[in-house]
């Protein structure tokens, strides 16, 4: 009756939705075949040397994006070069890590090496193989190469699950320009005397604060995240030594947390939470905002463009404080039903030795963690930009010998959470330190224990 | 004017027969009611396979799972109703170990609040675009834009807006002589302005009521037209009625998307300021991975999911009394 | 005269208040539009800037200098040809199979009655009730156990997981299909029945035509979903010359915030809404008003 009245007169039919998305599929089918041979390939461009005939693969998964890839690529050929009858095959989600592993832990195709995040969990769910065997029998691994409880980093309970990665001790990021302009003196020269305390930090920064009118345009101080490193600066011990009992409560660890949040909330000489947005966070150092900041290796990098002179320096010390710095909890793995245990034991070992880190530390992430390399990177053999070596480079391995861990990665990721929700409070005034951590005390307790 | 009259208007067929203007033709049991059923068995075969190989397995494992303390990868363990009942005793002596009252809290009062304000917005916006003016494919491009952005960029943006201070918020604020609001950082704002921000951006709702716009017969609004209907009234009487199936639609939909919210809080908050947007399916991630508690996740997971049927339910039971459908075919 | 007069000024009374209504709405979508293509311009904004300047704060919306090379450089740092052909060929296939299936389905949902129909469309709808993140795992073990090509001798690494669900049908857009099929009024399938159609040609030939403008919204929608989804993508693939664009983009995310290039990233994104907006500009024509008929009018 009416078919062909709907039908005719329309411009196109649902049979042209069709046709147009196939269409549209079969030209870009070969629009990727032309282009497709110009693209570069994820492959390395030169083709590896022609390999002897066994050749043992090994797969290893791992976090990063395109700047990393490079770097791990690097560390693949090394690999390749130094063991002619290994391979590996990196897998590189770009994002969801942990989804990622679960899944191909859960259907049985897991990969023989990969990365832990927290040793104490994934110890305990079994995915992590004890590794003490392997390095005792191995005459390749280097066991004296390692700064004191370096590989310690990678046990739990006394067993070595993991071989831990580079170092990130906290320190003292500081605009040299703006500290002679006030007239204030070199911290590293005031460490020396033990003078550079949180309290002579405290006056610096009352003096490094500058102010146009009523409204301030440079803060002293930039808050960055890692809030462990004033407890530990102060002497703190927020944890027993195997981080099953939290000690938060006490006043020795409240105290400076609420000090630290009192730079902002009373002293003014950082910004309050809602005026960050406008400084900015790192970015805002490098660019003349702030006159100091405490962070790790990693800032180096992304400071190199500065217009202004930069150096670190000790971070303050109260009597009886220690530097805290990243490492250890986490480290890269084997998993224990892996076919291929001796190879992947020989990937993860060279991933963190000394030769392995070298390619890692001109990256500018963490500082290597083995001892046979820090003369080379205090020489700034290691960094690909030189304008990203401070001045006072040699300061960071005297940091790494003075330093306690920090616990973040020691603890579970519920503790973590209970103990950062706690801090949230602290930085927005909305609780003094006293109260958030003794009220978060114990329930940090139970999931400290509750892998 | 009683409701539904014009979209009741009968129309002369070409053919000259009267229509039946009754949507349900009860037809007898019988040869053809049979064939006719096994007919419906074969058209919705696909999704019937679908569902068995891939959907009803899993759910059903999921719930099995609720009553371990499965980590997803070592042998779980029985626990019984251990989950549901740390769940209930939440209810009652909230704990930040379990957060279950937090997050069912804030996921309720952003379900209940963003669900017919999303519907009113989208359908607002659907009514602009689907104007005959000059220039609407460009502003239905552009508005449609943010649904093509990269989660990650837009997130960026929604954090300058929102920054108390020197955000464009603010800025407007000022320009009124309103102070600077904390917004995502006091907890008591930060859920307000996580409903707001939801209701930017025309996504797939918006699309949908713009397709069922277009669905509505011309003639209806010329009827009406002549009848000397207002606007408001053609609205009333044309638009609603013969949209009221997307509605539905969004309706429905939109309950259960909003009951599962979870990138605002992901991405932007976290869950804070102290747990302020702590949703309910960040929660349940959490627990299950990251916590690698599943036992506990797939049971709030069941959790959630009779509270939506409840809602679902509500729902379907109300349509019978506005929804109309024009072309409806009656089950037995 | 005298009858035409207030025909005259109806007439024009007519005109200034559609001017009016035309200004209403002009004003209502430039503000809207103004605040949902912010997001649009940051990245494009930020797509010709140095990677400092993306995280200058305040923001910075017009970069002092404009780098054009990002773009050349983005799409040159990942095989992003390779990945444009993947994405297009999971694409074409998903959207294939998802307006097959599902108008099937939904016009059996619709038009046929069955005794069980209203209970199996209430688990249709149920299983949109249970999050994701509970059944995703369980999906996953399943491709991993069923035979097939992949490099593990299952479904892992390679498209099927991606592409064979679509050919089941989706419950949401079998909803959304069943609520447009049951506006289209039942005398036209009556009159092709009468005619001698069955239930088949009824739906090719009246119904599908019919829906045209849900059709059109589908398949913009299934597009673009598939076009941004990275998390199926994610999981299921491992060789990097497989992966799809939403994949390739994350890529400049690095960890956390430590090595993301914003300004490659920005750039990319940019040059990956354009074939979103193509196909939305395209099927967008479909919704005019006046496309639906009854097909019945005199």
């Amino acid at each position: 009756m009416n078919q062909g009245q709907i039908r005719c007169g329309r411009s196109l039919s649902r049979r042209d939705f069709l046709k147009g998305a196939l269409a549209a599929g079969a030209v870009s089918a070969l629009a990727g075949c032309v282009a497709v041979p110009s693209g570069p390939s994820p492959a390395p461009a030169k083709p590896a040397p022609a390999k002897p005939a066994e050749v043992t693969k090994v797969t290893f998964l791992i976090w990063g994006g395109e700047a990393e890839q490079k770097a791990w690529e690097a560390r693949r050929q090394g690999f390749l070069k130094r063991y002619p009858n290994l391979d590996v095959e990196i897998i590189f989600p770009p994002g969801n890590y942990t989804e990622k592993l679960t899944a191909m832990i859960a259907s049985d195709t897991a990969p023989d090496t990969f990365v832990s995040n927290n040793l104490r969990c994934d110890s305990q769910r079994k995915i992590l193989l004890p590794l003490d065997n392997l390095i005792a029998s191995d005459p390749d691994f280097d066991k004296q190469d390692w700064f004191p409880g370096g590989l310690d980093g990678g046990k739990v309970k006394g067993v070595q699950y993991a071989i831990p990665g580079g170092l990130g001790p906290q320190v003292v990021f500081w605009n040299v320009d703006f500290f002679q302009e006030a007239g204030l003196k070199n911290p590293n020269e005031l460490h020396d005397k033990n003078e550079w305390t949180y309290d002579r930090m405290l006056e610096y920064s009352r003096a490094l604060n500058k102010k146009e009118g009523n409204k301030i345009t440079r803060f002293a101080f930039l808050p960055y995240t890692q809030w462990w490193t004033y407890i530990a600066g102060f002497g703190g011990e927020p944890f027993n030594a195997d981080y099953t009992a939290c000690y938060m409560d006490q006043p020795k660890n409240y105290t400076p947390v609420q000090w630290y949040a009192d730079l902002w909330l009373k002293e003014h000489v950082a910004p309050l939470q809602e005026e960050r947005g406008e400084f900015g966070s790192w970015p805002g150092f490098r660019d003349g905002k702030y006159a100091m900041f405490i962070s790790g290796p990693w800032q180096q990098a992304r400071l190199a463009d500065s217009k202004y002179r930069w150096d670190i320096a000790w971070p303050p010390l109260q009597a009886g404080g220690r530097p805290l710095m990243n490492s250890g909890g986490g480290g890269s793995v084997i998993y224990p039903k892996s076919q291929k245990i001796q190879a992947a034991f020989k990937w993860i070992s060279y991933i963190e030795s000394a030769e392995g880190q070298a390619v890692w530390a001109g990256l500018g992430f963490d500082l290597p963690s083995h001892p046979s390399l820090v003369t080379d990177y205090i020489a700034g053999k290691f960094f690909t930009n030189p304008k990203a070596i401070p001045p006072s480079v040699r300061l960071w391995y005297k940091v790494v010998e003075a330093s306690v861990k920090s616990p973040h990665t020691y603890i579970t990721a519920q503790a973590g959470d209970l103990l950062n929700q706690a801090f949230s409070q602290i930085n927005t005034g909305a609780a003094t330190a006293q109260k958030a951590f003794t009220e978060v005390n114990k329930d940090v307790n139970t999931a400290l224990n509750a892998c | 004017m009683p409701f539904f009259m014009y979209a009741r208007q009968p129309v002369m067929p070409q053919n000259g027969r009267p229509n039946r203007l009754r949507t349900s033709t009860p037809r007898a049991r019988g040869v053809l009611a049979r064939r006719e059923e096994r007919e419906f068995y074969l058209f919705v075969s696909p999704w019937i396979l679908g569902f068995l190989f891939l959907t009803a397995g899993p759910m059903i494992l999921s719930l099995i799972i609720s009553f371990t303390d499965w980590d997803v990868v070592t042998s779980p363990n029985w626990l019984g109703l251990e989950n549901y009942r740390r769940l209930w005793n939440d209810l009652w002596n909230p704990s930040r170990l379990v957060l279950f009252q937090q997050s069912l809290k804030v996921t309720t009062i952003y379900a209940l609040l963003e669900v017919p304000l999303r519907l009113a917005v989208n359908l607002f916006g659907a009514m602009l675009l689907n104007q005959k003016l000059r220039g609407m494919p460009a502003f239905r491009a552009m508005l449609y834009s943010p649904t093509v952005v990269p989660a990650v960029a837009s997130a960026m943006v929604w954090i300058w807006i929102m920054l108390p201070h020197g955000g464009l918020l603010s800025l407007i604020l000022n320009v009124f002589g309103l102070p600077d609001q904390r917004l995502l950082f006091d907890p008591a704002t930060a859920l307000i302005t996580i409903i707001a921000m939801g209701l930017w951006g025309f996504g797939t709702g918006m699309l949908i009521f713009l397709a069922g716009l277009q669905s509505i017969p011309q003639h209806l609004y010329e009827a009406a037209e002549i009848d000397g209907a207002s606007v408001f009234a053609r609205f009333r009487y044309v638009t609603l009625p013969m949209l009221s199936p997307v509605i539905f639609f969004n309706l429905v939909t939109g309950v259960m998307a909003n009951f599962q919210a979870f990138d605002g809080a992901f991405l932007i908050t976290q869950g804070g300021p102290n747990y302020a947007t702590h949703f309910y399916v960040l929660n349940l991630y959490n627990f299950g991975f990251r916590y690698f508690k599943m036992g506990m996740a797939s049971a709030m997971a069941w959790v959630l999911f009779f509270i939506i049927l409840a809602f679902t339910l509500l729902i379907v039971r109300s349509s019978a009394a506005w929804v109309y459908y024009e072309g409806e075919v009656r089950g037995r | 005269m005298t009858v035409l007069a207030p025909h005259a000024a109806w007439r024009s009374s007519k005109r200034v208040r559609r001017r009016f209504h035309a200004g209403l709405v002009y004003t209502c979508l430039l503000w809207l539009t103004a605040f949902n293509i912010l997001p649009l311009v940051w990245m494009i904004s930020g797509s010709f800037k140095s990677n400092a300047e993306v995280l200058a704060s305040p923001p910075i919306w017009i970069p002092r200098v404009w780098h054009w090379e990002n773009y050349v450089n983005a799409l040159r740092a990942l095989p992003f040809a390779r990945f444009f052909l993947n994405t297009m060929i999971v694409t074409s296939i998903v959207l294939v199979g998802t307006v097959f299936a599902n108008t099937i389905v939904a016009f059996g949902f619709a038009r046929l009655r069955a005794r069980y129909r209203d209970i199996i469309f209430l688990i249709l709808l149920a299983t949109m009730m249970l999050p994701r993140q509970v059944t995703w795992l369980s999906v996953y073990i399943i491709f991993a156990k069923l035979p097939g090509p992949g490099p593990s001798g299952n479904w892992i690494d390679t498209y099927l997981p991606l592409t064979v669900p679509a050919f089941f049908g989706s419950a949401f857009l079998v909803f959304m299909l069943r609520q447009f099929f049951l506006t289209v009024p039942l005398e036209l399938d009556e009159a092709a029945r009468i005619d001698g159609a069955n239930t088949l040609q009824v739906y090719w030939h009246i119904f599908l035509p019919q829906a045209r403008p849900a059709l059109a919204a589908i398949v913009i929608l299934v597009f673009i979903n598939e076009w941004k989804d990275y998390f199926t993508p994610l999981i299921y693939l491992n060789t990097p010359t497989k992966f799809t664009l939403a994949l390739g983009v994350q890529y400049f995310r690095g960890f956390a915030d430590y090595a993301t290039q914003w300004h490659l990233l920005m750039a990319a994104g940019t040059a990956l809404t354009i074939p979103p907006f193509v196909v939305f500009v395209f099927f967008q024509r479909y919704f005019v008003a006046g496309l639906a008929l009854t097909g019945l009018k005199g």
